[in-house]
């Protein structure tokens, strides 16, 4: 059960990451992307490590994605 | 420019089947397959000349690599001197037995940190910004959730020792409760509460104080990190006040940094366009 969780989570991942390399707009790629690391963080939860799942979530949800947008913001928003 | 997909086309999906074929090799989530031992193995480290003397003498004869781990798992949820007196192993791990590494880890961040002020030309002033925030429902939830985090952030790096997380997912969520306020208020409302002083002096007091706690283990006991101050039972809160003091310091530090990276980034090059 929890290795079937884990699959469904990891076939999650694959698919966010792949729509957030592919969309066009720059802005729903970095949303897209913090959907994919809070994913992340769950399953370094189920892997039985939250320290990591922590700041997994913390910087690539919360930190990273700030920072991303203020560069698509100085930036172009259109790929 | 067709002919360039077809090659990543190719390279991505050879790379795929690889990966794929690769797959069967590994073992199922939660097993340990029946392996040989790295001493049955010839040419190994372990079947080498030094790596037998080590195997013998040190191991205690094992000299697989699990048993490398096994006694930091069997010693560290005791007190001392036969563990650090912490219920937490992989805390145990960074700042008892590696407690030299996760130095050098926070010295890389302290690099970093100081690479990026330098970049983005911090003048410690904030650029002159028309922005006020974004709409009343991010500055409503904004006000609501992050006391809340930031008390979480608290709890985080003063249990490390006890509970998963620790000094750095710690400072990196109160920092990311401050970057919530920045996003709702702006830059300017943000900085005028804790501004860039703070965040430097957080950044440099903690890797003083992490540096202090070395060279107090140095001065009270024989080696650089030594638990030197094991005050009160197992499991306590001020359990392992050495861990606890590393913590502070690691936790200070990861807030400061990364709170200074987020300020410097947004207000360099002229200032907040949002």
């Amino acid at each position: 059960m929890e290795s079937l969780l884990l699959n469904v989570l990891l076939i999650l991942l694959f698919l966010l990451y792949l729509v957030a390399v592919e969309v066009g707009d720059m802005l729903y790629s970095v949303l897209i992307l913090a959907a994919g690391n809070t994913t992340m963080a769950v399953v370094f939860y189920i892997m039985q490590a939250p320290d990591i799942a922590l700041t997994q979530a913390a910087v690539g949800a919360g930190v990273s994605t700030v920072l991303l947008v203020n560069a698509i913001n100085r930036t172009r928003r259109k790929e | 420019m067709m002919r360039d997909k077809i090659v990543l086309l190719l390279v991505i999906a050879v790379t795929g089947l690889l990966f794929i074929g690769l797959y069967s090799d590994v073992p199922s989530y939660g097993s340990f397959p029946e392996r040989p031992l790295d001493s049955e193995i010839e040419g190994t480290a372990f079947n080498s000349e030094p790596g037998k003397i080590l195997n013998s003498e040190v191991l205690g004869g094992s000299g697989s690599l699990q048993s490398i781990g096994q006694p930091i798992l069997e010693r560290t949820p005791q007190s001392p001197p036969d563990g650090l007196g912490i219920p937490n192993v992989v805390t145990g791990v960074l700042w008892g037995f590696r407690a030299y590494d996760t130095m050098g880890e926070a010295t890389v961040l302290f690099t970093a940190v100081v690479s990026v002020v330098l970049l983005a030309g911090h003048t410690g002033l904030v650029a002159p910004c028309k922005s006020t925030g974004m709409s009343v429902i991010v500055k409503t939830v904004g006000r609501v959730l992050a006391p809340i985090l930031m008390l979480f952030g608290a709890y985080i790096i003063m249990y490390g020792h006890l509970t998963p997380g620790g000094g750095f997912p710690g400072g990196v969520i109160i920092a990311a409760a401050m970057t919530i306020l920045l996003l709702g208020f702006g830059l300017r409302f943000a900085c005028s509460n804790v501004g860039f002083l703070p965040c430097e002096l957080g950044e440099e007091l903690g890797a003083l104080l992490i540096i202090f706690v070395g060279i107090a283990g140095l001065l009270t006991g024989t080696y650089f990190f030594q638990t030197w101050a094991y005050v009160g039972e197992l499991g306590d809160l001020f359990s392992s006040l050495n861990i606890l003091l590393l913590n502070i310091a690691v936790g200070l530090k990861v807030f400061g940094g990364v709170l200074l990276i987020v300020y410097s980034l947004l207000s360099s090059f002229g200032g907040v366009t949002e």
